[in-house]
This record gives structure tokens, C-alpha cells and sequence, in this order.
């Protein structure tokens, strides 16, 4: 398959934003037929290099070269003109118009006169849809689509077009098993028509089932090209963070204390159904479970987010009522929410001020700030969870998301959360930074806190928890004590029964 | 975009329940208007709601079409101010001049207002206040102050014209919102710009010219001013350089009414319509009640607090 003459050929690209260099001297070829894995930390550059060879972003030098001759791009829409692609790690998506014409929004099915062929469109986006083996209605609008059908949508729209060049930018993050298998289906079968395929991904484990060359990128340059049956994972890691990993996780055994949060049949309709649970002090309580199997909303519902509608909730021995995050906070709970962007941090204001937002909240009866001694907190909190930045003013949407994670996470620190409530923390977050976010966990716990941890990565959930509880269809249905399950154990509880009848079915 | 599943639940109940809410309000206003008034339900009373919506009505397809668009112009109503004194100071040369002359300088009103949006990238709320000062007082300037007389008769007896015992500018205003349904519906520019409401940075990386769309956008929107201009000066007879003041708000308040997301990518033109319509009805049966007209803008500020309020609430 690696025969393919090259069909995309970048040389020594480099790009500059406002005192930032993000890229440089960047080298890229891609041959036809072939699935070319990019790896790098957050921040390495992956994003910015696929938006120069789409024509998103403009390069400050290097050449491009589509099929040995020299490319220079404007927009998207040259990139596209040229065949180039790409599937954006940001769902790049209309949320208010429909299925059908988000998949054909570049180039929609006309009549004669011109106008726009609504049942030519949506009987076309059924077949595509069809091939790809999904239920979604073409005349859905996005928005109220799931996350996982989302990023369906944005697949079959970039297959809908022809394509040279098909970037997927993490299209694994919010698929589930099936989803991915036929993911990886429907590459295989581009490969054969000769498309030449780039494929970012933080699961390292998809760059050998999928891949035929692998690039890694650090700090914006290109620090190995290799054929994938060349390398091995450690070798990938090293290259990735520049040192050798000794470890992937880390966990101290802290003693377990009394019970510090107990939830009895907690209910809230529709998302949460009877859910018992105890957490102790200094322990990782872990839930496990598919993405729709009501974690999220567990978390909420204990934080005060969601309103419960029967049940009790019990916290530091005495019984609660939350109307809101507000008395969650109070009681001392913190929730490092799944979606970071919009939940946990305010992305446009900076680490000090997100920092200090936790202070803030407990503050009670004091009408003015004395921002000395506010931002003073703010600093020690930034040096203690070691946040990356240049300064505590910058904004916390220029950070990296596993340094975004890290000010969430300080802000509950300021506001003396004993019970860190963490869902999804370390998605989208590269390999390095993941161990940090580790050992801050293993350090709170030593400091007597304790730990609800939602992940979707089972030996990240296996290897740091305590305990675990599966959930599926909104109901705890196990729990296993550190170390005594395995994951298709775990998983045969995860897994909702009727999927499973109808996978026998099928 | 990405709520979590429980709040798009939530929107899901609430759109599939919101495409009957509309008619349903429209339905429950006629028959309140009906049984408190009898002189509600009468040929000469529609006759009346019609011709006195009809300038807002016309002016709320192009403000929809804005809304949509992500955007809002703010300054439709000094454009009308400023056809109207156009026309009215042209016609005596010639009619043909005055009413090409008139749309020409709305049209390029709108193209100004879509290139300074994209050019600058302020927000078009900022953008439009702007120039509907600058505009109000250009019409001010023209007119010295004052009002314009020269307006021919026979261009003002447009507005009193009755076709089949309907009047001129309902078939009119039904054409313009027929018009600007297809527009939206079926045409490429149309899709552009609810794709452009939707995420104007998605639609860029789907190789939409987001800028293009946005001065198509207001050019269009200055196109429909100008016309709704010329119905305005054809019903006052003369170039108004203070009048239309507030046509703007009328034109929003139909298209929100109407269910217009304020953040774009959502909206239809027929429910402008019907929320015009809801509007007008209002106001007229306050009017048949003999009630105070300084006390309807109280009635209108409650129905756009209940009509958005029970969208946007979150179960």
C-alpha cells in the first residue's frame, strides 16, 4: 500500500502567529493509498499544519507541492478545489440546519433552474448515510443530534466529495467500539481507491491498527517520519514527550477514611435512576460505563447541577438538598465538568481570574475584592498544580487543554473542595500532561480529599479507582474493588441489554 | 453545540412543540380579538390591520433574512426616512427616477453597512446604530429639516388602491413574503446565509464566502428598506425626514415574535408573519377598546416577554 507515488509533498513549513512560533520547518509527504498517522502533544502543531494544507490558515514560508507542483492557497476553498480535506476535531458543523444539507453544504444538489433540490438532497444523504450503517434522519437538524451522530454527519459529509487528500482530525475521540470498526472500514476502503489518508490521533494503540507511516510533531517540529512496522509505542512516547515515560499511570495508596458522601436512590428523571453510592475520604471512586450511560448526569446531580427528584444525598454526615452548584460548592464539592470549553473554564478571561472565581464563590457577605490577596492565592495555586503559561494574565483559551484542565482544577483547590467530583479529565489531553493530572489526583487524595472519577478510558479508570462502579441506562449495575475485574468485565456490565439482543439479533 | 444530551432532549420536546406554538397563539389572539370586539372580525377592520402593518410587514422579511444571518440592521428605519425624501425630492423631475433613484440609494446603503460589518468585523449591532444616526441625518440634511412635498398624486393613491376588495399592499406585502420564503428556501444565497447564522466559521471551512453572504445579507436588506420605503411615502404622501422612527423595532419585534433566533441559523419568514400579524391584532383591538395608545407598547413588551420566555426557558 505504500507504493503510491506522493501526492502532497509540504517542505520546511513554517508558521507564525503574534509571538508564537507554531510551526517549523515542517516536512510532510503523502503517498496515494496510504493512512499517514500524526502524533504530537497538545500543542505540538498537528492542528495548524492540517489547517495549511487545507488552505484554513496561511503559511509563512515553505512550499506545498499537490502532485509535484507548487500549491499556493488561500482559503478553503482552494484546499478543497485541489481535493484536500479535512474532518475537524471541532465538529465543524451548522447545528440549526439539517443532516442532509450539512452533508452537502458545499456543493447542494440543484434543479435545472438552479435552486436548491430538497428531495434529491435528502434522498442522497440517506444512501450515504445507509452505507455507513447509521439510523439518522436527513432532515434532523444537527443540533439535536448526539455528539457521537455528530461527528458521524461530519464524516460522511467529507466522503460525500471526491477527495485526494482525507484528513480526520481525532475522529476516535467520541466514537464508541462499533463506530470506530467501521470507521477504520470505510479507510480501508478509501486506501484501495487511492485516497491518501492523514490520521490524528492521540490513541496511540489506532496508529497500529490503522496506520502505514507515522509522523510525530513536538513543539511544532517534525521530530520522526517512520514506517509504522518500524516502531514501537514506547518509541512513539519518547519521541512525543521528548523523554523517556517511565510510567502511564500513577497511584499512591493513601489510607481510606470514614464515608464522606453518600447518595441513596438518587433519582433524576430520566438520566439518573436509584443510584446508591459511598465515597470515602482519600479514595478515587471510579465510574465506568458507555457515553449515554448517565455518568455525566450522575456527577450533576450530586453537585447540585441537575435537580433530584427522589433519594437522598448525604454529605460530611449531614443530609442535603442542592438546588444548585452553588450549595454543592458550599458543602465543599468541586465538578471538573466533561465539557471543559464551555463549562469548566471561562476561556476569554485569565488563569488568575479563573483561579480566583473559586475564592469568589465562597465568599459570603463581602462586598468588595481585594485583588492582591485574591490573585496572591492564584499564583500558589498555579505553581502548585504547575500550570504552563507565560504569565497568570494570559487567557485560558490560549492554553492547552491539559493546562486548561489545570486551572479547573486550581479553582476548586481555591475554593477548598474536599470532594473533587472529575469527568472525563484527562480526554483530549496529550500523554505528558496526563501523568501530571495523575499525580495531582494522587496528591489531593494524601491530602485527605477524595475522588469521583469518570473516564471512558478503562486502564486509565482501572489503574487509578479504588473502587468502581459500572453504570449503564442510567443505573449502577456493579461495583468491583480495585484490581479484581478485568475490562471485558467490566465491560459485559457497561454494555446495556438490550444492545447486547440486539447485537445477537443482528 | 455541544449541550449534553439532556438539554438537547429538552430542545428536541420544544421544537416539535414550538412549530404548533405559533399558530396556535394566532389562533387564540383572533378569537380573544373576536369575542371582546365585534367589530373585530370585519372585512374594514382587517382591511385597516393590513394597511397599517404593511410597511412594518414588508421591512420584517429583510430584517428576518438579517437575523438569520447571525446579524441585525438597525437601520432600516432612517433608511426609509431617507427613500422617502429621495423620492419625494426626485419626483417632480420624473417618477421612474425618483422610485429606481430611491431603491438605488437604499441598495447602497445596505452594500455600505455589509462592507464596513466585514471590513471592520464590529458587531453589527454597534455597526448599525451607527448609521442609522448617520443615515436619519443625511435624510435631515436633504430635506432641510422638513418635509418634502412632491409626491404626485397618483403615486400616492397607490396606498388607498383596492384590487377585488383587497388592498394593493397585501397583495404586495404577500408577494414579498412569498418571495423572500423561496429566496430562502431554495437558493444557494439563501441556504448560505442560515449556514452562515448557523457557524459562520464552519461555513468558512466549507468554503462559504462568509463575507460575500454577509454584504449579500445587507444589501438585501437595504433593497427591502427602500421598497418598504416607497409604500411609506406613498401612504404619508410626502418625504417624512423624521418620520419611520421606531420601524426598525416593529420589523425585530415581528421577526422575534415569529421565532428568529437572535443568534441566527433559525427563522422562518411566514413566521414573521404570523408574528406581525399576533402584533397587529394586538394593537388593534387595543384600539377598538379604546385603550390608551401610551399603554400599548405595555401590551407589546409583555407579549414578546411571554412568547420568547416560553422558548428560551429551560424546562
Amino acid at each position: 500500500m505504500n507504493n503510491g507515488k506522493t501526492i502532497l509533498e509540504m517542505e520546511r513549513i513554517t508558521k507564525e502567529f503574534p509571538g508564537v512560533k507554531a510551526l517549523k520547518n515542517v516536512d510532510l509527504k503523502v503517498r496515494a493509498g496510504e493512512v499517514h498517522c500524526l502524533v504530537g502533544e497538545n500543542g505540538a502543531g498537528k492542528s495548524t499544519l492540517i489547517k495549511i494544507m487545507t488552505g484554513a490558515h496561511s503559511k509563512s514560508s515553505g512550499q506545498i507541492r499537490v502532485n509535484g507542483i507548487p500549491v499556493e492557497m488561500n482559503g478553503p476553498q482552494d484546499g478543497k478545489k485541489l481535493g484536500i480535506r479535512a474532518i475537524y476535531q471541532e465538529l465543524d458543523l451548522l447545528p440549526t440546519l439539517t443532516v442532509a444539507e450539512n452533508i452537502f453544504v458545499e456543493d447542494i444538489p440543484k434543479t435545472k433552474l438552479g435552486l436548491v433540490n430538497w428531495s434529491k438532497m435528502n434522498l442522497k444523504a440517506q444512501e450515504l448515510l445507509r452505507t455507513f450503517g447509521v439510523q439518522i434522519e436527513p432532515k434532523a437538524l444537527v443540533k439535536d443530534l448526539t455528539v457521537a451522530e455528530q461527528q458521524i454527519v461530519t464524516i460522511v459529509k467529507a466522503l460525500s466529495q471526491d477527495s485526494k487528500i482525507l484528513i480526520m482530525d481525532e475522529p476516535s475521540a467520541v466514537l464508541t467500539g462499533s463506530e470506530l470498526e467501521r470507521l477504520f472500514g470505510i479507510i480501508r476502503e478509501l486506501q484501495k481507491q487511492g485516497v491518501g489518508i492523514i490520521y490524528i490521533t492521540h490513541r496511540l494503540v489506532e496508529v497500529f491498527e490503522i496506520g502505514d507511516t507515522v509522523t510525530v510533531l513536538r513543539d511544532g517540529e517534525n521530530i520522526a517520519t517512520a514506517k509504522v512496522e518500524d516502531v514501537t509505542m514506547e518509541q512513539l512516547i519518547t519521541w512525543m514527550v521528548g523523554r523517556e515515560l517511565g510510567e502511564q499511570f500513577y497511584k499512591e495508596t493513601v489510607d481510606i477514611g470514614d464515608i464522606v458522601l453518600e447518595a441513596k436512590n438518587l433519582t433524576v428523571t430520566g438520566q439518573v435512576k436509584n443510584v446508591s453510592l459511598q465515597l470515602h475520604e482519600g479514595e478515587i471512586l471510579g465510574i465506568a460505563g458507555l457515553v449515554g450511560a448517565g455518568r455525566t448526569e450522575l456527577l450533576k446531580s450530586i453537585f447540585g447541577q441537575y435537580q433530584v427528584d427522589s433519594g437522598s444525598l448525604v454529605v460530611f454526615g449531614e443530609e442535603c438538598h442542592f438546588t444548585s452548584p452553588r450549595d454543592g460548592i458550599a458543602k465543599g464539592l468541586g465538578l471538573v465538568p466533561e465539557d471543559r470549553k464551555n463549562e469548566g473554564a471561562v476561556l476569554c478571561r485569565s488563569i488568575e481570574e479563573n483561579i480566583s472565581l473559586g475564592v469568589l464563590v465562597k465568599r459570603k457577605f463581602k462586598f468588595l475584592v481585594h485583588f492582591p490577596k485574591l490573585f496572591q492565592k492564584a499564583v500558589e495555586l498555579a505553581n502548585y498544580v504547575a500550570i504552563r503559561c507565560h504569565s497568570l494574565k494570559q487567557e485560558v483559551g490560549t492554553l492547552s487543554g491539559g493546562n486548561q484542565q489545570k486551572t479547573v482544577l486550581a479553582k476548586w483547590l481555591a475554593s477548598e473542595s474536599k470532594i473533587l467530583l472529575l469527568d472525563e479529565p484527562t480526554r483530549g489531553i496529550d500523554v505528558g500532561s496526563k501523568l501530571e493530572f495523575y499525580k495531582l489526583m494522587a496528591e489531593m487524595v494524601r491530602a485527605k480529599k477524595s475522588i469521583i472519577l469518570v473516564s471512558s478510558e478503562l486502564p486509565e479508570l482501572m489503574a487509578l479507582s479504588d473502587r468502581i462502579l459500572v453504570m449503564s441506562n442510567s443505573q449502577v449495575r456493579k461495583e468491583f474493588l480495585a484490581g479484581e475485574a478485568t475490562q471485558e468485565e467490566i465491560l459485559e456490565y457497561a454494555i446495556p441489554q438490550e444492545l447486547k439482543e440486539s447485537v445477537r439479533a443482528s | 453545540m455541544f449541550k449534553e444530551q439532556a438539554q438537547m432532549k429538552d430542545k428536541v420536546r420544544f421544537s416539535s412543540s414550538s412549530s404548533m406554538l405559533l399558530p396556535l397563539v394566532f389562533i387564540i389572539v383572533v378569537i380573544a380579538c373576536a369575542a371582546v370586539s365585534p367589530m373585530f372580525f370585519t372585512a374594514e377592520n382587517f382591511r385597516n390591520i393590513i394597511v397599517g402593518s404593511a410597511t412594518f410587514g414588508i421591512l420584517a422579511c429583510g430584517m428576518t433574512v438579517v437575523l438569520v444571518s447571525g446579524e441585525i440592521d438597525l437601520s432600516v428605519g432612517s433608511q426609509i426616512a431617507l427613500t422617502s425624501v429621495v423620492m419625494a425630492t426626485l419626483a417632480p423631475k420624473s417618477l421612474t427616477l425618483a422610485i429606481i433613484g430611491s431603491l438605488f440609494v437604499s441598495l447602497c446603503i445596505g452594500l455600505i453597512n455589509g462592507i464596513l460589518l466585514t471590513k471592520t468585523k464590529m458587531p453589527s449591532f454597534v455597526l448599525t446604530l451607527s448609521t442609522m444616526g448617520i443615515v436619519r441625518s443625511l435624510a435631515l440634511v436633504i430635506a432641510n429639516g422638513q418635509p418634502v412635498y412632491g409626491v404626485p398624486r397618483s403615486f400616492a393613491n397607490l396606498s388607498n388602491a383596492v384590487v377585488g376588495n383587497v388592498p394593493l399592499v397585501a397583495y404586495a406585502m404577500i408577494v414579498m413574503y412569498l418571495l423572500t420564503w423561496f429566496f430562502l428556501k431554495y437558493t444557494t444565497l439563501g441556504r448560505s446565509i442560515y449556514a452562515v447564522g448557523s457557524n459562520s466559521e464552519s461555513a468558512r471551512l466549507s468554503g462559504i464566502n462568509v463575507n460575500r453572504v454577509k454584504i449579500a445579507t445587507y444589501a438585501i436588506s437595504g433593497f427591502v428598506a427602500g421598497l418598504a420605503g416607497l409604500f411609506y411615502t406613498s401612504y404619508v404622501t410626502l418625504g417624512l425626514p423624521d418620520g419611520a422612527v421606531d420601524y426598525e423595532t416593529q420589523a425585530i419585534t415581528a421577526a422575534i415574535i415569529g421565532g428568529t433566533s437572535f443568534f441566527g441559523g433559525e427563522g422562518k419568514v411566514f413566521n414573521t408573519f404570523l408574528g406581525l400579524f399576533i402584533v397587529g391584532m394586538v394593537k388593534n383591538i387595543l384600539n377598538l377598546m379604546g385603550v390608551s395608545p401610551f399603554v400599548q407598547p405595555i401590551a407589546i413588551g409583555v407579549l414578546i416577554i411571554i412568547a420568547v420566555g416560553v422558548r428560551t426557558r429551560k424546562s
